[in-house]
């Protein structure tokens, strides 16, 4: 019987079996790390949706006319307001501090190592790569909220691939269109500095308008010394007569105490600036029958109405700069006869004073209560005719300026402000630039381009013609509120800021604004990757990433700058001096509300005498400009300082808890991000400006530091992309 | 002598010795392998868990965006809904009328009382008042000439009233209300911020019974002259029926927003005691200073002296009427939601109906010294009408600002029967109006039970606006006549 076979693995086979079970074991092993990306990947899919959704949200919604810097030069080249940093470009957009992409800086995005490199081909291209703000401002003040925990948020970065397009200008650097009145009101006028800044050609100048009325004695010294008021409308249209509205109406507004009013000089004063209305009425061709129409009916019959019957408002066939003056002059003749209510009762007479006054349910004689003889025939001047008046003018007055949207003569009304006050101007790129030399710089710097011209300026397309009322082919767009003194350039000189200013016979306009386009024109792409940057030894000790020269907020000139502003240690000045030289445009602002000249505030510093300070020195107010980092930049080198040090003394920008901003606030340009060098070997204002020590970028007052070197690459993995509308206009959505 | 067969061999011992330690190293392994494979998956799931939870709070704050639910629950109880009730003040009216206050979901449709409209229920009037169904874009339209501010913004809060009486051109009155005086008064014991002389006496005007006003697109003039106060009716009645939020999110962008009525001097105490005022205050031209002074520095004493009154180009153009824009550049409006907020303990608490409606009036104003960052940055009012103003012991800048921001977030866990060994996961809403824009703000939010990781997404999102919430939920159509 044979003994049975009694066979068993061998040890090779037992080996084998385990080298494959080994094998299998190690490769589903090796699938953790995978899943593990893919989960993270998941991870950052979810915020990747998120941000995107803010991004879009701010970029649509966000409001896109708080720029509180100056906003008109001598020349289109000498305020940074039309440049990148106000474009409609979401990333123009949203990096800054208050709305949270901050660029990355570029010693590090060049580290990174993406799919296809798109990384890079980005920043090749001029780009940037965003990493969050670690407080994500979203229109709050970024200086009061808290300071949160550092989460891996930061670890994402954002880039926006496709070109942008050309876009609208955001306004026009040498008037910015519209200015806004009242209707009805008197003449339109301004703050200015007081002493200069009239004339572009020669912004040192101290001619003014003679329409200029200095401040009021009761006014702080300072303010009172820097500042004036003038008529700007005075100074678009030379009619003597329209002076004479300005110089009664002053008269008029001038009037003090109440014992006064009760006196004679009221009535004086009133009746003069009612002659003076109806003086300038007759001068634009208005008739007494004209004005009594005006009175006897209200002639408003509803737009629609009116759309439906096209029932022509009574100047619809006259020509626009006659038609200008009627209805500026009826705003001025409405604003004197209403000043009547103030003095006449409705239906009681008044005879506090000497003479007679009228009741308006019965009708103001003129003559009898005033003394006065307009030159036109006035009827009695009733309640009813009043509000007939004042509500056809306003009617014709806005009627005139939606069908002449392009008159930069008559300011819009501000009871009716609407996007068609805003004019479609693009820059034209194919067409030689505009030249000149920057203002207070020596001769000498010339651009390599263009020898012979310091500064170059892409010129301006108009869809149709921009008119003044005066201004004819020699001044397209009149006289500024910030210039008024000004000669500009005609429309067909070659150095005119207009290259076309609205379409020219027999050419093929360059203005696309209105042109008919493609979806896929107006897309472009938000790309997200994810990258421990953080993890970098200089990740916070890198220097910003580049910041466009846009995003200076240099002055224009003719204005004033603090005698001193505390950028080399002194104290802040109380008093103040004409700018002279480039430089001193860098040290501050002239401009407050962003169309007139003049400091913008003299602010009562407790225990000490008046300061200047103008809010464009506030981030807050100017969240578009400067280093987006502004916030959270170092403002000295710390290569002394131990990881983990407090940096909360060595940032600009710090808050820290109990902080009372109205006592303590020089603390928040101390030393200022902005000015002149540095002198004695400090640290120099643009050093602190550009971010070259770096910046705390995670928020958390710590100096951090990474492990791995700078000889280190990176892979960012791509998470996310979404497309977007372009848009080529600013615009906010309500 | 055996001899070993070579078919019954087995293992030597040092064969077996080395086969168990072989044996021991790759069980070793595979133990530790599986370990660390057990624990991966572990970590693995837990990711996915909260990336699961992420997406579904993610969703949840999409979806909120666009529905409003936090605010105005569509599915849930009662208690979810209580912003669509309406508080009746104790004080009452000048004509001892009730004045009660909407909420931001109350129905325009119920009659919501004031100094001005009303929309009764059933009534032909409550067609043509704007803010019904078919003609809500005709009410809103920037070419519809009763939208049109009838009043002058040029004068400040001081004017004595020298440029007339532009309250003859529009003036809110209640709907039964046939005759208003226009009334600047005389006294030169008004207010530290009203010019001393008052505004002076016109007259009383008196009004025609009121009528349906003309359909979309229909001639207006005599409607206007009829009813000279419609926009300030507007205007005055969707403050009170909505509070300041709605009643900007309803009005055209354009919108001045301020509005005349009659004459109600403030209190001068001291110097500078305006804060005593009644919260209907006016001044001499019969405009509510909380729409103006509101928006404006408090510490300004200095600036106006013996300075009679300012024009616009003056360089106080905060006080004076404004839009939407310069209001919010100063200041943030923002919903309380009814269910409980941060500020009040969370989720749970519940706030009685008056506190809704005391808080969503509630504003906060970013600066206020004309200074960006002015001393009493984050003030937080909390007054029906009139703001509170900042006295010596308020709290400043960030305390305030941060409460304000607490009080109206709404915080809601995810699955709260969830397993403990889960994260926790929570969603925060707020939602306010600042530099012109309706922000939607949410905060993702979750802690690891087991790792005790904490980390929380800000981000906002474009949704409905509270008009769209309302349009939802048919708040604004005419209710059923009783």
């Amino acid at each position: 019987m044979p003994a049975p076979r009694r066979a068993a693995f061998t040890l090779f086979e037992v080996a084998i079996s385990l080298i494959i079970v080994a094998f299998g074991v190690v490769s589903i092993m090796a699938l953790i790390p995978v899943g593990l990306k893919q989960l993270t990947a998941q991870r950052f899919r979810i915020y990747a949706a998120c941000v995107a959704n803010q991004l879009i949200d701010v970029y649509a919604n966000a409001d896109a006319s708080a720029v509180m810097i100056d906003h008109e030069g001598p020349d289109p080249w000498d305020v940074p307001i039309d440049r990148k940093v106000n474009a409609p470009d979401l990333e123009a957009k949203l990096a800054n501090p208050r709305y949270g992409m901050l660029p990355l800086p570029t010693e590090l995005a060049r580290r990174l190592d993406s799919d296809g490199d798109e990384l890079q081909r980005l920043l090749d291209d001029g780009g940037y790569v965003y990493y969050a703000q670690p407080n994500v401002a979203n229109s709050w003040r970024e200086d009061l909220l808290p300071v949160e925990p550092p989460n891996d948020l930061q670890k994402m970065i954002v880039g926006v691939v496709g070109a942008a397009q050309h876009n609208a200008s955001y306004a026009f650097p040498m008037k910015r269109w519209p200015y806004y009145a009242t209707v009805p009101g008197p003449p339109l006028h301004a703050i200015h500095v007081r002493g200069s800044g009239w004339d572009a050609a020669n912004p040192n100048a101290s001619t003014a308008p003679d329409t200029r009325r200095d401040e009021d004695g009761a006014m702080p010294t300072v303010w009172k010394e820097s500042k004036s008021t003038y008529c700007w409308a005075a100074c678009v249209d030379p009619d003597p007569r329209l002076k004479m509205v300005f110089d009664t109406f002053w008269d008029y507004l001038q009037i003090r105490d109440f014992p006064e009013k009760q006196s004679v000089e009221y009535r004086t004063k009133l009746g003069a600036y009612i002659l003076a209305t109806v003086a300038y009425a007759q001068s634009t061709g208005l008739t007494g029958a004209d004005l009594a129409a005006a009175m006897a009916a209200d002639a408003t019959t509803g737009v629609a109405a009116q759309l439906a019957a096209l029932t022509p408002y009574p100047y619809a066939s006259t020509a626009p700069g006659t038609a200008a003056r009627k209805v500026l002059a009826l705003s001025y003749l409405s604003n004197a006869l209403m000043c009547l209510t103030r003095w006449h009762k409705y239906d009681a007479v008044t005879s506090t004073d000497a003479g007679d006054r009228d009741p308006l349910n019965g009708g103001v004689d003129l003559q009898a209560n005033y003394g006065i003889t307009p030159t036109l025939p006035m009827p009695r001047i009733t309640h009813n005719g009043l509000t007939n008046l004042v509500r056809n003018t306003r009617y014709w007055y806005f009627r005139y300026c939606a069908e002449n949207p392009y008159d930069w003569a008559v300011p819009r009304p501000i009871e009716h402000a609407c996007m068609m006050d805003y004019p479609l101007l693009e820059l034209d790129l194919f067409r030689e630039p505009a030249s000149g030399s920057i203002w207070g710089l020596s001769a000498g710097i010339a651009n390599a381009l263009r020898p012979g011209s310091q500064a170059l300026q892409w010129r301006y397309l108009s869809p149709t013609p921009v008119t003044t009322v005066d201004g004819g082919p020699a001044q397209p767009f009149g006289p500024s509120l910030t210039y008024p003194l000004t000669t500009y350039p005609g429309a067909d000189d070659g150095n005119a800021p207009f290259a076309e200013n609205g379409p020219r016979s027999g050419e093929v306009s360059h203005f696309t604004l209105c042109n008919r386009f493609d979806a896929s024109e107006r897309c472009r792409q938000l790309v997200f990757w994810v990258v421990d940057w953080q993890s970098y030894e200089d990740c916070e000790t890198a220097p910003s990433a580049a910041v466009d020269a846009s995003r200076y907020p240099k002055a224009a000139p003719g204005g004033l700058k603090p005698d001193n502003a505390g950028v080399d240690g002194r104290a802040w000045s109380t008093s103040v001096a004409p700018t002279t030289g480039f430089d001193d445009l860098m040290w501050g602002f002239t401009d407050g509300w962003g169309d007139v000249t003049g400091l913008e505030q003299a602010i009562n510093a407790a225990g000490s005498d008046n300061i200047q300070l103008h809010r464009a020195l506030i981030g807050s107010y100017l969240h578009a400009y400067r280093n987006p980092e502004k916030n959270l930049v170092f403002t000295r080198p710390l290569d002394d300082q131990p990881t983990g040090t407090d940096v909360t003394a060595f940032k600009v920008h710090d808050n820290p808890p109990g902080y009372r901003p109205f006592t303590d606030r020089m603390l928040m340009n101390n030393p200022p991000d902005f000015g002149p060098p540095g002198v004695g070997g400090a640290v120099q204002a643009p050093q602190i400006f550009t971010g070259r020590f770096g910046a705390d970028r995670n928020g958390n007052n710590r100096l951090d530091r990474g492990v791995l070197p700078r000889t280190a690459r990176l892979r960012a993995v791509t998470v996310a992309r979404f497309n977007y509308y372009d848009m080529r206009v600013p615009c906010q959505i309500k | 002598m055996s001899r070993r067969d070579p078919r019954h061999g087995a293992f030597t011992l040092i064969e077996l010795i080395i086969a168990i330690a072989l044996g021991l190293v790759i069980m070793g392994v595979a133990v530790s392998g599986f370990r660390v494979l057990v624990s991966s998956l572990t970590v693995t799931q837990r990711i996915a868990r909260t990336n699961d939870l992420l997406a579904t709070a993610a969703l949840a704050a999409f979806d909120e965006a666009d529905f409003w639910d936090s605010y105005d629950d569509r599915g849930g109880d009662a208690s979810g809904r209580r912003l669509r009730g309406s508080l009746a003040l104790p004080v009452p009216n000048r004509d001892g009328s009730t004045v009660t206050l909407g909420l931001p979901f109350a129905p325009l449709s119920r009659s919501v009382g004031g100094d001005a409209a009303t929309w009764p229920a059933g009534d032909s009037r409550s067609w043509g008042y704007g803010w019904q169904d078919d003609e809500r874009l005709w009410a809103t339209s920037a070419d519809n000439e009763l939208t049109w501010y009838p009043g002058i913004i040029c004068e400040s809060m001081e004017t004595d009233c020298r440029f007339g009486h532009y309250s003859i051109l529009g003036l809110s009155h209640l709907p039964g209300e046939s005759s208003l005086p226009i009334d600047g008064g005389t006294s030169p014991l008004v207010g530290g911020w009203q010019p001393r002389n008052g505004g002076g006496l016109y007259g009383t005007l008196t009004f025609p019974s009121e009528t349906t006003p003309p359909r979309p697109g229909a001639a207006t003039a005599a409607y206007r002259h009829a009813t000279p106060g419609w926009y300030y009716n507007q205007f005055h009645g969707l403050t009170n029926a909505l509070g300041w939020y709605g009643m900007q999110d309803y009005l055209p962008a354009n919108a001045i927003l301020s509005y005349a009525t009659k004459y109600q001097p403030m209190v001068r105490a001291t110097s500078d005691a305006w804060q005593d005022s009644p919260a209907d205050s006016t001044d001499a031209a019969g405009r509510p200073i909380y729409l103006i002074k509101t928006f404006a520095r408090a510490n300004a004493a200095w600036q106006f002296g013996d300075k009679p009154f300012f024009v616009l180009q003056s360089y106080s153009v905060n006080w004076m009427p404004h839009a939407m824009d310069f209001l919010t550049s100063y200041t943030a409006f923002g919903l309380t939601p009814p269910r409980g907020n941060l500020y009040e303990g969370g989720t749970g608490t519940t706030l009685t109906t008056a506190q809704l409606a005391y808080f969503n009036r509630n504003i906060v104003r970013m600066e206020s010294d004309d200074m960006p960052l002015g001393d009493w940055g984050g003030n937080d009012s909390t007054d029906f009408a009139e703001p509170a103003y900042p006295g010596a012991a308020d709290a400043y800048g960030a305390t305030v600002f941060n409460s304000y921001v607490l009080r109206t977030t709404s915080a809601s866990k995810l699955m709260t029967l969830k397993p403990s060994s889960w994260p926790d996961v929570s969603v925060a809403v707020a939602r306010y109006l600042r530099l012109t824009r309706f922000s939607t703000q949410f905060k993702i939010s979750w802690t690891d039970p087991l790792s005790g990781e904490r980390a929380d997404l800000r981000f906002t999102a474009m949704g409905t606006t509270l008009r769209g919430a309302r349009r939802m939920r048919d708040l604004d159509l005419p209710a059923a006549a009783p």
